[in-house]
């Protein structure tokens, strides 16, 4: 998934749907869309293990 | 006196890339080569239609900046992109304001520094070929 990071191609923020990876690497590197990064929630404690 | 005019004022597409803003002038210019096919007996000379080819000229104000000219030029040359191009920027490709696209037009070169002194850098780019087609419904 891509994000739209310049108002040259669309709205900023809007997602970006292509099926053409020269398009999306085209645009990767000129800077006009971004890669999504999942955002990392935390840990519950729970799941921490317990050091003994 | 013309009773319609137009105020040049179009919306330029490299790909999914808007250059409007960065761009001073358009020529899109749609060819069919003449291949002349007159034959003895003939009074005057005849043609008839061959290969179609296009050409779209842009005049660009060069910017080094991310996400500006040389951003979206740089990786295009020796390569084919689909270029628009419509009179204006508002509801294109309609009978009033047709959209004209260039499919798998080549990029064959790009002036990466055209720099005067007091003067804007510009870029004059010529897109080459493609397959021509208009959105006007």
């Amino acid at each position: 998934m891509y994000t739209i990071c310049s108002e040259r191609i669309g709205v900023i923020g809007e997602p970006f749907v292509s099926d053409d990876p020269i398009e999306l690497a085209w645009l990767l590197d000129g800077g006009f869309i971004k890669t999504n990064t999942p955002k990392q929630t935390a840990k519950k404690a729970a799941d921490i293990p317990e050091e003994e | 006196m013309a009773t319609s005019t137009y105020l040049s004022n179009p919306d330029i597409k490299i790909g999914a890339v808007s250059l409007t803003d960065n761009c001073s002038s358009a020529v899109l210019t749609r060819t069919i080569e003449a291949l002349e096919s007159t034959a003895f007996g003939s009074t005057s000379r005849v043609y008839t239609a061959g290969l179609e080819s296009n050409t779209l000229e842009l005049e660009l104000y060069a910017s080094y900046a991310a996400a500006e000219t040389y951003a979206t030029l740089k990786s295009l040359v020796g390569t084919s992109v689909t270029v628009t191009v419509s009179p204006s920027a508002t509801s294109p490709g309609t009978a009033t304001n047709p959209t004209f696209t260039l499919t798998g037009t080549y990029l064959e070169s790009l002036p990466v520094m055209n720099a005067a002194l007091g003067a804007l850098g510009t870029m004059s780019i010529s897109f080459q070929g493609g397959v021509y087609s208009v959105v006007e419904a």
